[in-house]
């Protein structure tokens, strides 16, 4: 259980940007898990149903607080815009305080559910593109298209963070 | 190839293994192409700041497991629970109305039957009745005691 905790606890934290709803969605995930044992069939891998399994639970956590918007990128410029310039212009290693990774899940909630999802299964979980269409139950082109809309749409999000900040040049 | 190709072979070198030979041509790109470097190197740091390596003590992590392995117990045991309310609801019924019908058998049906001890007696003290009546000297000789006394 252990070798895939931080792997759910990483991929709930981003999906759902809050530590207590993190390990409480992760607890369920576990338990479901269990649960459902004797209903996996072995024609995945554990980890591709374990993600498959994580995946549901978080869209449905997200789905029951819908109420609770996410993170609009007006507000996320307008309340968070002098973290946001601190976030990406510190060291890298700083990302992983507390405050900096709810910071990033608010930044992360600024796209499309579809987007959070692929990005944190290949830049948090590092799931090759196999992986992620058999976790999303995709193509591999449609793994390929979409990681890639993602990866332009973040950046445009926080292009006026990083048009500012040049440390990446020297990463 | 042109730079817009090789953009697109730009993260699938990030994310995994390329063919040797595309490989060569992206490497050879880049070296050559700020405008690419600075593409991927952008990347990197957004996605080294929004998705940070998760580290968790293993006191935390032993947290965890025993949390998740009680409620495992504990949903096991409900499950048990819920077995008791599918016979409650589904096998006391039945039974019950096992009892029911076979009460109905023994009660109602031996009114006809032969079965039934207090009728067999009502056969039985018709039938000696009858006899006594009819005068049956065989019956009699053989069966009753007042005739046998002097
Ligand atoms: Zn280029």
């Amino acid at each position: 259980m252990r070798q895939y905790h931080k792997k759910v606890m990483g991929y709930c934290l981003s999906m759902l940007q809050n530590h207590t709803e993190a390990e409480e969605a992760a607890q369920d995930i576990f338990v479901k898990a269990y649960r459902s044992l004797p209903k996996f069939k072995g024609n995945s891998t554990f980890s591709t149903w374990l993600y498959r399994i994580t995946t549901n639970h978080c869209l449905d956590v997200l789905r029951k607080r819908n109420r609770r918007k996410t993170y609009s990128l007006d507000a996320l410029v307008e309340e968070e815009g002098d973290s946001v310039h601190r976030l990406f212009s510190s060291n890298p290693v700083a990302a992983a305080q507390m405050e900096n990774r709810d910071l990033a899940g608010k930044i992360l909630s600024t796209l499309p559910e579809d987007y959070r999802i692929i990005l944190t299964l290949r830049e948090a979980d590092g799931l090759e593109y196999q992986e992620i269409a058999e976790t999303l139950d995709c193509s591999l082109d449609a793994v390929k298209g979409r990681l890639s809309r993602a990866r332009k749409q973040l950046q445009e999000n926080l292009r006026h963070f990083l048009r500012e900040n040049d440390v990446y040049k020297e990463e | 190839m042109t730079h817009e190709t090789i953009q697109q072979k730009l993260f699938a070198l990030y994310d995994g293994p390329l063919s040797e030979q595309e490989r060569k041509l992206v490497e050879g790109h880049l070296a050559q192409c700020p405008s690419c470097r600075k593409a991927i190197a952008q990347w990197k740091a957004v996605s080294a700041r929004l998705f940070p390596p998760q580290t968790f003590s293993e006191a935390a992590e032993d947290f965890f497991v025993s949390k998740v392995m009680t409620r495992v117990r504990i949903s096991t045991l409900e499950a048990g629970k819920f077995a008791w309310g599918v016979i409650l609801r589904w096998a006391l019924p039945l039974v019950g109305s096992a009892v029911l019908a076979g009460w109905a058998f023994f009660s109602v049906l031996p009114d006809t039957s032969f079965y039934s001890a207090p009728s067999a007696d009502a056969a039985f003290s018709s039938y000696s009745s009858y006899a006594s009546a009819s005068g049956n000297g065989m019956m009699q000789a053989s069966y009753s005691p007042d005739e046998i006394a002097p």
